[in-house]
Order: structure tokens, then sequence, then C-alpha cells
């Protein structure tokens, strides 16, 4: 299963809350392989462990047992500097309520991990970027200023900006009407063709699902079924067969 | 990351001057303090320059101390001829000076509330040595004239060429004004009085005939005035002592810069609780700050923020907090040290004045105090923001870890409380208390009950308990105003006597009660952390 192209890499990772009779094994005994430049989607039900296996994919939580590997670097025994150092080199994050700083312009706050990483800004890339997000003429304007569906353009813009090794979309469309989440799941698959980002997004909705590459679905802290690229109803029907076990 | 901080201070002005509020009135009272104590000293040091004016050494008695039989010892009218004949001296006279009151039309002494009231001798023969300067009529001539100061003429409506009532030793003489004048160079010289008379009628008003209470000798030129004061020296008795008038001017300095510098750490302790406020209202301010953009913080460090920038971004916000404040407080100094000495002369305090000093200490302590106050109030929200933990950002509703000490909280405020109580008690009732110990036990007193209190008020907020956030408010500003109020006095009783306590202090708890519910006013209301959309 591993191979070259494989950018995280998770063996027999397992996720238990509390301890004694109230402990609640959010994760199983998981192993994956995510692909270089593919757009990988984790699927499941809620409470099926699929925001725990993103948390600790990304370095934000840590596994009970097991290992996660990020291009190569052991993530789950580093520690907080070199955690930070492993988030502005190969992590972007997508989140669901956005996360933008209220008081940044749509400028800065795309340009922010860079600026907090001391790095220098490659015009060429910020504007190529900025036009792929379509945000040229909404720079100067605050996230209060900006529609939802604008403010989820601008997080993207912030995640692609470093060029991580791997982008983390979490619900990205789960805050925004179907319209506009359909904008914005055009533009993560646009990521991934036309600079080969790797994504990784957990999501709950099939029609998101079927952006994917690859389509992980979890039921109670396993995968439990692995798909290719499927049309959205390949998803659903996947999906009422796992609720029907 | 300074850039994140600065915007998100620009973004709320509101709530960053309310904030930096009480840091402003602390750093101005600290710097009005050492504005108005500065310029009292410089009028005061303007002053005994100015009595030596063209003198380079002064005869005169030694101190009473050291001739505690004989009282002060007087100098004979005879020295004055063997000082004049020494070769390296140009000019001599001799003087009295003592103590005159001025009568006003109803009978009345003229009172400068404790400041002196001088009467002395002018020799128009030897006019150099003559401090003050006519602004209208002439010198005194004769026993039946004497010349009085501005300040009195203006205030009593004297006029040249009027009676005036002049007491001295004995009974109340009456002498016509032949003149009104002004004193050196100083603006006013406070509520002092003098009455200036010719030499016989100086001598023979304060019976003193045949002697005076000094002589001050002008050098040659090229001649140093240290060596000529130990020329003048073997001529002397004992009992007589003959200085450079540099080192009179500074001798007679040092009993009122000790007056002054009692008077300035008494304002400056005023100035230290309003700051300590400030730092109250700072540290809590930023602590909630923290808490509703926890998220933010959050957010900062999955982009790749490491702790120290999350606690730089918190440390220089409450650096640039305390920057402004204090500048703005600097300046405001300026204008309360001008307001405090209205208010020092509404009550008869009348100090002398010459221009106003803004010495580079007052900069520099000012804002170095205010800074690092700020700074030091941020620095524990800081490390709170630090522990956010990055996960927090995909969180609903995160919270702060709390701190290991949060769950004694009530017992260490009500411990504080007793604390404090039992200190004030000791410094307001114990008896056989140092007058320095009374006033640390006081000043601890206040500090350690404003301690307790908050933190008291800081964890009933905690409980999300408005009913008891509604009793416990007013209870605490009312008891905290009043356990103040009554320390206050008695700090002033004990610092000043009576006279002090009914200007200044009641002037600074009124800016300090005005402080203290402000704390509360100004706190945002306790709620979840916002979304950051």
């Amino acid at each position: 299963m591993e191979n070259e192209g494989s950018v995280v890499v998770a063996r027999d990772v397992t996720r238990r809350y509390g301890a004694g009779d109230t402990a609640v094994d959010a994760l199983r005994g998981i192993s994956l392989d995510i692909a270089k430049g593919k757009l990988t989607a984790v699927m499941g039900p809620s409470g099926s462990g699929k925001s725990t296996l993103m948390h600790i994919l990304a370095g934000l939580d840590k596994p009970t047992s097991g290992t996660v590997a990020i291009d190569g670097t052991e993530v789950t025994t580093l520690g907080d500097n070199d955690l930070t150092r492993l988030r502005r080199r190969h992590i972007g994050f997508v989140f669901q309520f956005f996360n933008l700083l209220p008081m940044l312009s749509a400028e800065e706050n795309v340009l922010l991990p860079l600026s907090i990483a001391g790095e220098k800004v490659d015009r060429n890339w910020f504007s190529e970027l900025i036009g792929k997000v379509g945000l040229a003429d909404r720079l100067k304007h605050r996230p209060a200023e900006l529609s939802g569906g604008q403010q989820q353009r601008v997080a993207i813009g912030r995640a692609l900006v470093s060029r991580p090794t791997v982008v983390f979309a979490d619900e990205p469309t789960g805050n925004l009407d179907s319209t506009t989440g359909g904008e914005i799941l055009e533009l993560l698959r646009d990521s991934v063709d036309s600079y080969g980002q790797t994504t990784v997004m957990v999501t709950h909705e099939s029609r998101a699902a079927a952006i994917a590459d690859r389509i992980l679905f979890l039921a109670d802290g396993r995968i439990v079924k692995d798909l290719g690229k499927a049309t959205p109803h390949d998803v659903i029907v996947a999906m009422e067969e796992i609720s029907r076990r | 990351m300074i850039r994140f901080a600065l915007r998100d201070l620009l973004g709320r002005k509101f709530r960053a001057i309310l904030t930096s509020l009480a840091i402003v009135l602390g750093v101005a009272m600290v710097s009005g303090t050492f504005v108005l104590t500065d310029t009292i000293q410089k009028a005061f040091d303007n002053l005994f320059k100015d009595s030596y004016a063209n003198t380079s050494v002064v005869v005169g008695p030694k101190k009473v101390v050291d001739f505690a039989s004989s009282g002060t010892a007087i100098v004979p009218e005879e020295l004055l001829a063997r000082i004049k004949a020494l070769p390296d001296v140009d000019a001599a006279v001799g003087g009295i000076t003592d103590y005159a009151r001025l009568i006003d039309r109803e009978g009345q002494p003229i009172s400068g509330h404790g400041a002196p009231t001088f009467g002395f001798s002018y020799d128009r023969s030897e006019p150099q040595f003559n401090p003050t300067r006519l602004t209208a009529g002439r010198w005194a001539v004769g026993p039946k004239e004497v010349v009085i100061d501005k300040g009195t003429a203006d205030k009593k409506g004297f006029r040249v060429g009027e009676p005036i009532g002049v007491a001295g030793r004995g009974p109340v003489e009456t002498f016509m004004i032949s003149g009104i004048a002004r004193f050196g160079t100083v603006d006013s010289i406070g509520g002092a009085t003098f009455a200036i008379f010719d030499l016989p009628t100086a001598q023979r008003f304060f019976h003193k005939e045949g002697v005076f209470d000094g002589i001050q000798v002008a050098a040659k030129a090229g001649v140093d005035p240290a060596k000529l004061a130990a020329e003048i020296r073997p001529l002397l008795p004992p009992t007589l002592k003959s200085v450079t008038a540099a080192e009179q001017a500074a001798s007679d300095s040092k009993d009122t810069n000790e007056g002054i510098a009692f008077v300035r750490y008494f304002l400056l302790a005023f100035g230290g609780i309003a700051l300590f406020v400030g730092a109250f209202v700072i540290f809590n301010t930023l602590s909630i700050t923290v808490a509703q953009r926890s998220r933010e913080f959050a957010t900062l460090r999955t982009l790749g923020a490491s702790r120290r920038q999350v606690l730089r971004a918190v440390v220089v916000e409450a650096f640039l907090i305390g920057l402004a404040a204090s500048l703005v407080g600097l300046f405001l100094g300026l204008l309360l040290a001008k307001g405090l000495n209205t208010v020092f002369v509404a009550f008869g305090i009348d100090l002398p004045r010459a221009g106003t000093v803004f010495a580079p200490r007052t900069i520099v302590v000012s804002l170095f105090v205010g800074v690092v106050i700020t700074v030091v109030a941020g620095l524990m929200p800081a490390v709170r923001a630090t522990r956010v933990p990055p996960i927090a950002a995909v969180r609903e509703g995160a919270v702060l870890p709390k701190t290991r000490l949060a769950p004694f909280a009530p017992w260490i405020a009500l411990l504080a409380v007793f604390g404090a109580i039992a200190l004030l008690g000791y410094g307001m009732f114990g008896s056989g208390v140092s007058t320095v110990n009374r006033l640390i036990a006081l000043g601890g007193g206040v500090l350690v009950l404003f301690t307790g209190v908050a933190i008291g008020t800081a964890w009933s907020f905690r409980q999300r308990s408005w009913d008891r956030v509604r009793l416990l408010l007013p209870v605490n500003i009312t008891f905290v105003s009043m356990v103040l109020l009554a320390v206050v006095i008695h700090w002033a009783d004990i610092a000043a006597g009576p006279g002090w306590h009914v200007t200044i202090p009641w002037l600074l708890l009124y800016v300090y009660t005005a402080a203290y519910p402000a704390y509360y006013l100004l706190r945002p209301p306790t709620t979840q952390p916002r979304s950051t959309a």
C-alpha cells in the first residue's frame, strides 16, 4: 500500500477519549495513504470519527496509538516547536467557519501564513492565486464585508499561498448554501488539477465527496469502504449501504 | 504579528481608549507630581539664590542647636568695619532678617497659612545686596516708613502713601507705605509677606540695636568666595560662621527640599494607587479579550504561528496601549500640576512659583512606569493566549484552560480581604506605630484589599450568576470606597496634619473612586468566543 506517491501515511491509528467505563473509541485502527496530487475525501455519518481522523492526520490531535507521517516526518511524537515548523511548511487548512482574522483585509488574510513564517511574497504566484480564487476586486475588504462564499475563497487562498504539502479541508461547504458550496468545490478541484495540490477533505455531503479522486468511508472509527472516482449517486448508494449494516 | 496586534487595537479603538484611561490618570498623577514639586523646588532655589544676589560670603550665627543655651548668636556691628578692611573685600553690608506680620485694615494679621512673614532691613548705601525690586514708590527712610511686598499690596489693596500696621516682637506699630517691591526673579513667593525698613528702624523695631543678624560680603573681582570665607573666619567669635553664599543657599533650601520630597512621595503614592488600578483594568480587559479571541489565536497557531509569536502579539498590544496612555498621561500631568497648584492656592497654600519645570526625569520616569506596568499586567493574559491549543480553531465554544489556582479564588479573595482589614486596622488604630510603618500598613492594606476584591469579583463573574454579580457590584464599590475614604483621611492627617486633608486627598480620592467602578463598567460582557467569520 505504501508507495512513493504518498504524502500522508497513517498506520493503525486509534483514538480513545476518556478512560474506564465511559471511554469512547473514536478511531479503532485506521491505516491509510494519501496520494500526492490527488483530492481524497473522507466521508461518513456524524460520529463516525472522520473529524477526529483529520485532526490527527493534521497534527492537531494526538492518536492514542499508531503513527502518522507527513512527507516522511513522523508527526505524533513532535514537540510544539517542531509541529509549528511542520505546519508552516507542510500544512494548509480550510475550515468550515472560514476562521479569517476579522481585523485583516482579504489580502492580508491570504498572506498571513507567509508573514507568520517571515517569508517573502512571490508576487507572480500571489496574483495567479488571487485570479484563481476570484478575489482580485475584493483584496482590500474586511471579512465582514464579504459574503460567505467570498470568505471561503479567501480561506482557500490562505491555505494555498504557501504551497503546502497537503491541504486539509474540514467540511468546507458546511456553512454555505448549495450554489456557493458548488463553486467552492469547483475551486478545490481546480486547485488540485492546476497546481497538483494534495488535498484531504472531510465532508458528509455526497455531492462534495463526488469531486474527489478517492473516497474513504468511515463508520464507527473504521474505514469501511474505499471508492475511486464516483458520481454523487454512487456515493449516496454507498452511504445507504453503510448505514444499513 | 506586530501588525496583527496593531490592527486589533485600531479595530477596537473605543475599548482601547477606555481601557487605558486608568493608566492615563496614573501616569498623569506621577508626571503632574514631578512637574509640580520640581517647579516649587525651583522657585525655592531661586528664592534662596536671589536672597544672596551679588554676595560671595555670608557671615551669620551658627545653628541654634550648636549653642542651645545662648539661642541664636548675634553679629556685633563693629565686625562689619573689620571685614570691610580686608583686602579681598569689595563691599559688605550688615542686615536684619526677622519676622514681622503686616496687619490688614480690619486689624487682622495677614497670614500666608504658615508661609513666612519676613521683616528685614535695607541699607541704601549698598543697594547691590538687595534681592527685592521696587515696583512703586521709593525705599523706606526714617523711623516711620516701610516697603511692603507686592502680593500683599495687591491682595489687600494697599497703596503707596497709606498707613499699615506691622507687628514685630512688641506691639503693633503703624508705618507709612513708602514703596511696594517684588522679590527677585520668582513670579510669586507664595503666601509669604515682607516688610522692609531702613537699617536703624529695623534694628530698633526688632530690638537689635548695635547688632546684625548677618553680614553679606562681596569679593573683589577674581577672588574665590571660598578663599574669602576662610580669610574672614579668623575675625569671628566661635558663635559665628563664614560660608560662601552658594553653601548658604544650599543649606537654606535643604529644609524646604525635604518638605518638598515629602509632598512628592505623598502625591506619588496616589499616582501609584491609580496605576495599580490601571494595571488591573488592563489585566482584566486583556484576559477577556484573550478569551474572546481564543479561536483567533488557535487559527494563528494552525497557520504556523509559534507560541512566542502569539505571546508577542498580546504583549505588543499591551505595550502600545501603555505607550499611548503614558504619553497622554505625561502631558495631562502638566495640566494636572497647574490644576493642583490652583487647588493649593484656593485653600491658601500659596507656594512660590517659577516657570513650569518639565524635567527629562519626569518624562523618562512617567513613560517608563506607565509602559512597564501595562506590559507586566498584560503578561499573564499573553501567556494564557499561548496556551490555546491549535485544535481550538475547529472546536465550537473553545474555552481557555483554567489556571491551577482558579478553584481557590474565593478563598484567596477572602483571605486577602481579611488580611487587608487587619493591615488597615493596624495602620489606623495601632498605638505606638511609627509614621513610616503606619503609611506602609495603610498603603499595603489598600493594595491587598483591592487585589482581594478584584479576585473575588472576577470569580463571581465566572460563576455566570447575574444575581450574584448584581448584588456584589454595589457592595464592592461601596465597601472599597468607604475604606479608602477612611484611609485617605487618616493618611492625610498623619502625613501633614489638618489643612491637607481637605484638598489633595479628596481630589485624588474622586479620581480613584471614578476609576474603580470604571473597572467594572468597562468590562465587556463575558460571552462565548465570537465566531471569527
